[in-house]
């Protein structure tokens, strides 16, 4: 058990290592994911000024814009990975060795979310620098621990559409694309998700996004009263959808390899 | 346990959208030992990378039973993974943007490997390669056959019973492959609880490496015997060019009546000095001795003589050339 | 001219061979959603009053279709050299390379037009959006704005040229920005004045605006109202000429660097 458990480790430090100190050898993202993050924010706090809406939208588009990052590297970073792990010849190398597919996962998913961050607390600095968004800063404990949450059922998410992506390749990537960018509308990204109605909230809560934010919004802009639940419910169904999410991704990745092997799936590349 | 590898009835059949099923092994069997370089020899698309893959555990077979290591490769694939590596030619794997090092630490690390051991066997194997000096280089800046070193370091570096190698020298230059080579070939030397599955179209490399070839076609293994064996079983005649300072038609005549039955002589140029060469295909070695005085005898002198060993490659092209011949009807390869 | 087609061909290709003909025709038409649906939420829950949905549905939709063509240009360079490790053979073939990212971009280009017909048939009596086209301009638009478009990812892939990692964030920072001023989703008068200022002047505003006068027969905000349609057309001509001159150079000159650089056939697998 305890070699098991070591060499998971090493595994996730190894993948994750790839992913932060990769990143760093050409930093010119730094600035440019940093502009692009706050360009988009910008589009939609000029587009509710435009609309009169009022200022606490700011809070909440800035709020959004610090998660929509995490959200893009959990579908395009961690999701996707084992498609390109593959049309690179590099999956057939980490099947073989005895690894398991969710430590390689999960390190990327440390990786990707520590250069996330990175990119997301500069857009946020920003946002509250050039908009004067003033949020409050008691509850702050509590959001560090609902954006971690949010963070752990996102990323359980991401791994379990990886071994979507691991048997599907182009098709599933093609939906990836297709459903981004309404993910990101449904999960109240730009606005209050109560406004789309308990019908459609209620499956856009599957997307941690759409909680996680709510919650967040909650505990950090004052004004902000259009909620979907409280933030200790929404807190709550995050933890619950997390551990549902790695349960799912435990299983999916075993059924998927399995099925992959068999309908020689692992190697087939340009599908 | 002496079997690394056991193959029973192999067979694997892929289906594919619109077109018939191809049957890419049709009954595959054979057994690799400890201590053996194993080669399996094919044309294209014979089936000798799919059973790679099988072997390996990327892929399941469709019938049939294949144990590495003693472990089912379809059930006890969390066994054989610990216990084997993978190097193949023309790969691309890894990540560019990595140093030497970064990448064989980490294809270490997913071995379980500790650091300093890691390491150590890096530094090891890297300077056997000669690539030490390049250890702090990209990846994306080696040349093709700098990356097939790092590879083979790769494959090793976890120290693996079974090494399966996949055209390990496809592509890489005389002096890379010769290294490459001398690396296999010391490897399970060194320890006899190891052993090699080599796929390759060089058959001087197989004929070289290999204690034992199986040669595959069509799904099927036509042939399973030491290359010495796979030779002899070839021509039993002994074969000799000698180029001589003259031999006109009669004197050829004449020798030929004289060495008998079964003893072929054939008269042509050699093309280095335009001299006369007599290819003589002889019932016996021992023949060689008459004709030597036959041609004595006829005032030819000698000018050079060598003796033509038939090689895995004519044994492979009788044996794969004959089965294009005798083909039945297969389904289309999609 | 063979090269341009059969490098629509290879865009046609690469775009719907994933999958069953018509599941792919039902992805055309479903995709460009994804870029409206926050317009139609937004000002459909915020913006009744406002009356601006026509302006930025039409901006959205206007803008989503340059943004396939110069995306496409700029992440082909990176598709080619790292994913099909094809680049190298576009360049010893006969076909220059500009005129095969040309060619697979306007593939896309018309790929997005077909979409964005698709759904003005159900948006435009659903959402009783202004429709009076007129066919010149919205042609002549559509042309000129493929070349805007072009230039500008033409200018993009040079750049990708020179560098071995895929800088998404570089093309998002880039396009962000002119997506931000170029009055496609709101008109820039709500920027203070210097940006509104910049905005009339970003490549894409002319050309957004322009198509949404052709296509409502109105003009639907003060942005540009003092310049005519056609004066707008020259504009956007103007700002095809320029810009995809400028793109074309630009390629030339990435390419030579990156040949002597060695970066045709590099690969990060990153």
């Amino acid at each position: 058990m305890k070699k098991k458990f070591l060499l998971f480790l090493r595994t996730l430090n190894a993948r994750a290592y790839v992913r932060i100190f990769g990143q760093m050898r050409e930093a010119t993202w730094v600035v440019a994911s940093v502009l692009g993050g706050f360009f988009t924010m910008t589009t939609y706090i000029y587009l509710y000024r435009t609309l009169g809406t009022g200022s606490e939208f700011t809070g909440l588009v800035v709020l959004g814009g610090f998660m929509i990052p995490f959200f893009m590297n959990v579908l395009w970073g961690v999701a996707t990975q084992l498609y390109w792990e593959k049309e690179m010849g590099n999956l057939e190398l980490m099947l073989v060795s005895p690894a398991p597919l969710s430590a390689f996962l999960v390190g990327l998913s440390v990786g990707g979310a520590m250069h996330t961050m990175l990119r997301s607390l500069a857009v946020l600095f920003f946002g509250i620098a050039v908009f004067k968004v003033q949020f409050t800063v008691l509850h702050l404990p509590l959001a560090l621990l609902v954006f971690l949450v949010t963070l752990f059922s996102m990323y359980g998410l991401g791994i379990v559409f990886s071994s979507l992506f691991l048997y599907h390749g182009r098709d599933a990537w093609r939906t990836a694309d297709l459903v981004m960018e309404p993910t990101n509308v449904l999960s109240g990204s730009y606005f209050p998700a109560r406004f789309l109605g308990l019908g459609l909230v209620g499956i856009a809560a599957l997307i941690p996004t759409t909680l996680g934010l709510d919650a967040l919004r909650q505990l950090l802009v004052p004004s902000f009263t259009v909620k979907v639940l409280d933030w200790r419910w929404e807190l709550l169904i995050l933890i619950g959808l997390g551990v549902v999410f790695v349960f799912i991704a435990s299983w999916a990745l075993r059924a998927v390899e399995y099925k992959a092997r068999r309908d020689a799936r692992l190697t087939l590349r340009w599908q | 346990m002496h079997t690394a590898i056991q193959v029973e009835n192999l067979t694997r059949v892929f289906n594919r959208r619109g077109t018939a099923p191809f049957h890419a092994l049709r009954g595959v069997s054979f057994d690799v030992s400890y201590g053996e370089v194993f080669g399996l020899l094919g044309p294209n698309g014979a089936g000798k990378t799919t059973t790679i893959k099988i072997m390996s555990t990327l892929l399941l077979p469709t019938s049939g039973r294949v144990t590495v290591a003693g472990f089912d490769v379809e059930k006890g694939y969390t066994h054989i993974r610990p216990l084997i590596s993978l190097i193949s030619g023309g790969e691309t794997s890894g990540y560019g943007i990595l140093t030497v090092e970064e990448q064989l630490w980490m294809f270490s690390q997913f071995y379980g490997m500790e650091t300093p051991v890691a390491r150590a066997r890096i530094e090891e194997y890297l300077k056997i390669v000669g690539m030490w000096d390049s250890r702090r280089q990209q990846m994306n800046r080696l040349s093709t056959g700098m990356r097939q070193k790092v590879n083979l370091v790769r494959g090793l570096v976890t120290d693996p019973k079974v090494l399966f190698l996949d055209e390990p020298t496809l592509g890489v230059d005389v002096e890379a492959s010769v290294i490459i080579r001398n690396i296999v070939r010391n490897w399970v030397r060194e320890k006899p609880e190891r052993s090699i599955i080599l796929t390759t179209h060089y058959m001087a490399e197989a004929d070289e490496l290999c204690s034992r070839v199986a040669i595959i076609n069509h799904g099927l293994i036509l042939a399973n015997a030491p290359p010495s064996q796979l030779k002899a079983d070839l021509d039993s005649r002994a074969h000799y060019e000698i180029t001589v300072d003259r031999l006109d038609g009669e004197q050829l005549n004449l020798i030929t009546a004289h060495m008998g039955e079964g003893n072929d002589l054939v008269l042509g140029v050699d093309k280095v000095t335009n001299s006369p060469m007599l290819v003589a295909h002889l019932m016996h070695e021992s023949d060689i001795a008459r004709l030597i005085t036959a041609l004595a005898g006829q005032g030819v002198t000698l000018e050079y003589m060598r003796k033509l060993e038939p090689t895995l490659e004519d044994a492979f092209l009788k044996m794969v050339g004959k089965r294009f011949e005798d083909e039945e009807e297969v389904s289309p390869v999609s | 001219m063979k090269g341009f087609l059969a490098s629509m061909y290879i865009g046609l290709q690469i775009e719907s061979n994933w999958t069953k003909k018509w599941v792919w025709l039902l992805y055309l038409a479903a995709y460009p959603i994804g870029s409206f649906l926050a317009v139609i939420i937004l000002y459909g829950v915020f913006g009744q009053k406002t009356g601006l949905l026509p302006y930025a549905l039409y901006g959205t939709i206007f803008y989503y279709s340059l943004s396939m063509v110069f995306f496409d240009m700029a992440f082909s360079v990176h598709d080619d050299r790292e994913h099909y490790q094809t680049l190298k053979y576009i360049f010893l073939s006969s076909t220059s390379y500009r005129t095969y990212l040309c060619g697979r971009a306007a593939t896309r280009y018309l790929i997005a037009l077909a979409g964005i017909i698709i759904n003005l048939c159900w948006l435009i009596p659903v959402l009783r959006l202004p429709f009076h086209p007129d066919w010149g301009y919205l042609i002549a638009g559509a042309i000129l704005g493929y070349l805007v478009a072009a230039g500008l990812g033409l200018a993009v892939a040079s750049v990708f040229l020179l560098t071995i990692k895929l800088d998404v964030d570089v093309v998002d920072a880039l396009f962000g920005g002119i997506f931000v001023l170029s009055g496609a989703l709101f008109p820039p008068t709500a920027f203070p004045a210097v940006f509104a200022k910049i905005a009339e002047f970003v490549p894409l505003s002319p050309f957004i605006e322009l198509m949404r006068r052709a296509i409502s027969g109105k003009i639907l905000t003060s942005f540009l109202s003092d310049m005519s349609t056609f004066q707008l057309l020259g504009r956007v001509a103007l700002s095809a000429v320029v810009l995809f001159a400028l793109g074309w150079v630009l390629v030339f000159f990435g390419s030579r660097q990156a040949q002597r650089k060695g970066y045709i056939d590099v690969t990060t697998a990153f």
